[in-house]
């Protein structure tokens, strides 16, 4: 299911050696994570450089906090959460009167690393897949990024964008509808024939 | 009812979040409308890709790595060292020690050599700096700088007037502009700047890039301008006025740069070479002269403003475009200094 990420049990071994200062732990997980959290910070904030700015500053915190750290069970929950409140502090600071809105994440078109030979599909097949998931709204899509790509759980998920689990429940469930729907299920030959709608 | 709770369970189920019961309950809906979820299980292995690849820049890491040895000031060396330390606007002391360079409290680097740029009206200069920063200076302005030490210890310029800068990326050596009560102090970027001493406002507008700006009598808030922003700080006139009270809340506006339907920013736009409008409405040209003319046009009556003109600018002066409007469908226009009131016939 966390198809990049690495195993939890590579993480433990960087954060057992981020605890001893050591400057190359702190590099691996910088090339593990810092393209997934800018993407994620430039979502929030829709600025380059405001999100490289975030990214910046939780590396610094990981690095300074570096024993703390160790003990964390959920290193990946840690960084995003880190993120997050980086990228509030920077949307406080810089526009007072307009909150942060989930809403109105701002996201990058998406495409999976599947050939359409692969998933055993025509190609107009594929392309009306990504269709589906590049116009589904932006929080779901975020949000269906944040299980899917980085393996967070969804209390985790509401937690990270002060929403609800039953909204993370209904936005995953509106994402797996109109992603399935592109694509025609193959129906087995069952009794009557029918198909999900 | 019951076609939706079956996503929720099957997205449930993928995400790891499903119960045995939630299960069970799946089983049960899918019932005899057994599917193969062989591509979505593909589709869910699969790593997504973004389109345009999201990366952090080529030198963050360095930036980062630079940080990392440094004591705990927070940011210090990727937001504020560089930010602008725009020493602001209203009270606009500082301003008078710039654009006066020989003025005894000027900082010695910037008297030792001085190189001195100046345009006269209406004309425009291209001007490349020792760095490699380039500089299109609009009319009547005027650019200082210092020779001897410029690009290696410090980068400051004194600009009096208006000027696009496009500044070389240096890490070390922060860009520095000193615009009557503003200083904008940037990294690389490029961003239009618009200082006379006449009118009101100093407007900064930015393209691409980050600056950051804070203001004399209130460091500590810093104001961030980002892509597509114009922010606008209202100049003091006179230095000894009354001490603007904490709370303050006007001291500056940020507005969004438009673009037109021939994609022109009317903030720029004075640095093309000529000036095409066509069948657009008065209103929507006027911006676009006054960057072209460094003046601020005004209309008292709304029926002119919405009147709609083609025609191009190129060395034409202000008071020949306004004749050659006149003929096209009469107003009558007023020149009070840089402030054009435009009234009907």
């Amino acid at each position: 299911m966390q198809n990049n990420l690495k195993s939890v049990k590579d993480l433990k071994e960087i954060q057992r050696r981020l605890a001893m200062n050591d400057p190359a732990a702190l590099r691996q997980l910088y090339e593990i994570f810092s393209n997934k959290l800018f993407q994620f910070a430039h979502a929030l904030l829709r600025s380059r450089e405001l999100a490289e700015e975030v990214v910046e500053d939780v590396f610094i915190q990981v690095w300074k906090k570096s024993q703390r750290i160790s003990g964390l069970e959920n290193l990946s929950f840690y960084l995003y959460t880190c993120t997050r409140n980086f990228c509030y502090n920077y949307h406080r600071k810089y526009h007072r009167n307009r909150p942060l809105n989930i809403d109105e994440v701002e996201l990058p078109y998406y495409k999976i690393e599947a050939s359409a030979e692969e998933l055993m599909i025509v190609n107009d097949l594929l392309q009306q897949f990504h269709a589906a998931l590049n116009t589904l709204p932006p929080k779901c899509r975020l949000i269906f990024k944040l299980v899917k790509e980085e393996g967070l759980k969804y209390r985790e998920v509401a937690e990270l964008l002060g929403i609800s689990e039953k909204t993370v429940e209904s936005q995953m469930g509106i994402a797996f509808k109109r992603i399935s729907q592109s694509i025609p299920f193959r129906i087995n030959p069952t009794r009557d024939g029918s198909r999900i709608r | 009812m019951d076609s939706e709770r079956i996503w929720i369970l099957i997205a449930r189920k993928k995400a790891g979040e499903a119960s045995p019961q939630e299960l069970a309950e799946l089983e049960s809906l899918q019932g005899n409308t057994a599917y193969s979820s062989e591509i979505m299980d593909k589709i869910w292995d699969s790593p997504l890709h973004s389109f345009p690849e999201m990366k952090v820049g080529s030198g963050h890491w360095d930036r980062l790595e630079k940080r990392l040895d440094q004591p705990l000031i927070k940011k210090i060396s990727s937001g504020i060292w560089w930010a602008a330390a725009a020493c602001l606007l209203g009270i606009g002391f500082s301003w008078f020690v710039w654009i006066h360079p020989f003025d005894e409290k000027t900082d010695h680097s910037l008297t030792s050599s001085l190189n001195t740029v100046t345009t006269k009206p209406a004309s425009k200069v291209k001007q490349q700096l020792p760095d490699g920063t380039q500089v299109w200076l609009n009319g009547n302005s005027q650019l200082t700088y210092s020779t001897a030490d410029f690009g290696k210890t410090k980068r400051e310029v004194v600009l009096t007037g208006e000027a696009f800068f496009d500044v070389v990326r240096n890490e070390k050596v922060p860009f520095i502009i000193h615009a009557i009560n503003v200083n904008i102090t940037v990294k690389g970027t490029a961003f239009n700047v618009k200082a006379y001493p006449r009118q009101k406002n100093v407007e900064t507008s930015l393209i691409r890039g980050l600056i950051e700006i804070t203001t004399k009598q209130d460091p500590e808030r810093k104001i961030i301008v980002k892509p597509n922003e114009k922010i606008i700080i209202p100049e003091v006139e006179n230095e000894k006025s009354v001490p603007v009270p904490d709370n303050s809340q006007a001291l500056y506006s940020i507005a969004r740069l438009q673009k037109d339907d021939h994609q022109v920013i009317a903030e720029t736009a004075w640095m093309q070479s000529r000036l095409e409008f066509d069948n657009e409405p008065f209103e929507q040209i006027a911006p676009k002269m006054d960057s072209w003319y460094s003046v601020s046009i005004h209309f008292t009556d709304s029926a002119i403003a919405a009147r709609r003109f083609s025609f191009v600018i190129e060395k034409e002066s202000l008071q020949q475009t306004l004749e050659a409007l006149k003929l096209s469908s009469p107003f009558n226009y007023q020149i009070k200094g840089s402030e054009i009131w435009i009234s009907k016939k």
